[in-house]
């Protein structure tokens, strides 16, 4: 026998990890209680005849770590499962405590009272396969069309249903990058569909779109932006807007030359540095928390062209999502609906 | 939760570390856990070391998930006569170890485009 006879130690050792297994929940230790004491003193015997007394210390501190690790993992899991949830945790050790939110969203986009179409977009994606909002979470997209002619309007479209797709077919598990790689996978099918027209002959074919996109999963937001449609987060009745648009009247505020106030009425409060149908397009990311209660908004100019954030917050917070859409929409087309008009509101909770 | 709505292998991915081991050491063969273990081992020079709490709910993860079965139970000449468990790869488990190495295939070509690992294209060469 090439193992060396069995010692104290290892008696005791063994014993002692047995009893550890006590700390597993019932149905898994009655399942793998023996498998892994063998698998235990297979461990040790080989440990202890390689490396000795070191061998055993580095096989308790590594299997100790396993132990404490993964008792918590097994005891959440048959947590939820006896809690009716199915977590479709599909292997993911790094589930996390946390239970999914609850979402309720409400979308709407309207012509305003001064356009003759309405070029902004949107789209809200909660996946009802639990898996794949597990994986990828939830996605809200918000587009405002540019170009003239019907342009804008199918620009905005091609943003918000690229995005979309380029976000659920990428499976690298950095959503961030995920996302931003989405809306510059977008910004090149815009370009694209200029090229194209421009070679058969539309010389001036030049549509562009903003592009705001807003992710929630597994307690996080991840908001990132093209031009100056919006994302907002209502938190404890405060209101903050989460991205910073690339617009011309935006850079004047930061640097002081003329106020948030000034800047609804400033001549240049239509002009964006940024938008999709370049030929490269840089994406702002910005991610925060986001905790049951809180309420995001995603909007186009049209909206926060005309309605304060004061009249914002006090909107969001006094009516539930779908009826915010509404008294948002109309509160801009009584301000004179200068725009077309769309809005996101999502409310999160437990 | 039953297999039935994740007719694609893709559904699955990515895996965890220890699921795609697990499926790798399998490949050849059906084994037991320690021998699963002592294989991710080796095969990482040791850089992986898997204990048996994410060994065996690994397992039955993968179990549930219609990825492995287990094989009949028998004992190991080479690790005392206790019998064991043990587990082989199913068609399915296959097919998603298959969807998970082409799935790295393609990020290792992205990091190789960008040249985050300039050596990698010189591989084999060196």
């Amino acid at each position: 026998m090439e193992y060396p006879p069995t010692s104290r130690d290892s008696i005791l050792s063994v014993r002692l990890y047995r009893l550890l297994l006590l700390a597993y929940p019932r149905a898994f230790r009655q399942e793998y209680t023996s498998e892994m004491v063998l698998v235990f003193r297979d461990a040790y015997r080989e440990a202890s005849r390689r490396q000795g007394t070191l061998g055993v210390l580095r096989l308790w501190s590594n299997f100790f770590y396993d132990f404490v690790k993964t008792v918590c993992i097994e005891h959440a899991r048959s947590w939820m499962q006896r809690g009716g949830r199915d977590f479709a945790l599909a292997g993911k050790e790094q589930f996390a405590m946390t239970l999914q939110f609850t979402l309720d969203v409400a979308q709407r986009t309207d012509i305003g009272r001064k356009r003759v179409t309405n070029e902004d977009n949107l789209i809200s994606v909660v996946p009802q396969d639990s898996q794949l909002l597990q994986a990828r979470g939830a996605l809200f997209v918000v587009s405002d069309g540019m170009g003239g002619h019907n342009r804008g309007e199918v620009a905005s479209a091609l943003a918000v249903q690229k995005v979309k797709e380029y976000y659920y077919q990428d499976l690298q598990d950095d959503i961030p990058t995920a996302l931003q790689e989405a809306i510059k996978q977008a910004n090149i099918t815009v370009y694209q569909a200029n090229d194209a027209e421009k070679a058969r002959g539309a010389s001036d074919f030049n549509m562009g779109a903003t592009c705001v996109a807003a992710v929630l999963h597994d307690q996080m937001l991840y908001a990132a932006n093209v031009g100056d449609s919006r994302v907002y987060v209502l938190h404890e009745g405060q209101l903050r807007q989460v991205t910073c648009d690339h617009s011309v009247v935006a850079l004047l505020v930061e640097r002081g030359e003329i106020t948030p106030a000034e800047a609804r009425t400033h001549e240049s409060r239509n002009q964006i540095y940024r938008c999709l149908g370049q030929p490269e397009v840089k994406v702002d990311l910005f991610t925060e928390p986001v905790q049951e209660g809180d309420t995001l908004i995603l909007c186009t100019d049209g909206l926060s062209s005309v309605v304060e954030d004061e009249d914002l917050r006090a909107i969001v917070e006094q009516y539930g999502p779908e009826e915010s859409v509404q008294v948002l929409i109309a509160r801009a087309n009584e301000k004179g609906g200068p725009d077309n008009v769309t809005a996101i509101v999502v409310r999160v909770s437990a | 939760m039953s297999h039935d709505d994740r007719s694609t292998p893709e559904a699955l991915l990515p895996l965890t570390p220890a699921v795609l081991h697990i499926l790798l050491s399998l490949a050849d063969g059906q084994k037991h856990g320690y021998a699963i273990m002592q294989e991710v081992g080796v095969r990482t020079g040791g850089a992986m070391r898997m204990g048996p709490g994410t060994l065996y709910g690994s397992i039955q993860r993968m179990l549930k998930d219609g990825l492995i079965v287990e094989a009949q139970e028998r004992a190991d000449a080479a690790h005392g006569e206790e019998r064991r468990r043990y587990y082989r790869l199913t068609g399915f488990g296959q097919r998603v170890l298959q969807a998970e190495a082409r799935r790295l295939e393609q990020l290792v070509r992205i990091a190789q485009n960008k040249q985050v690992l300039p050596g990698l294209g010189t591989m084999g060469g060196a």
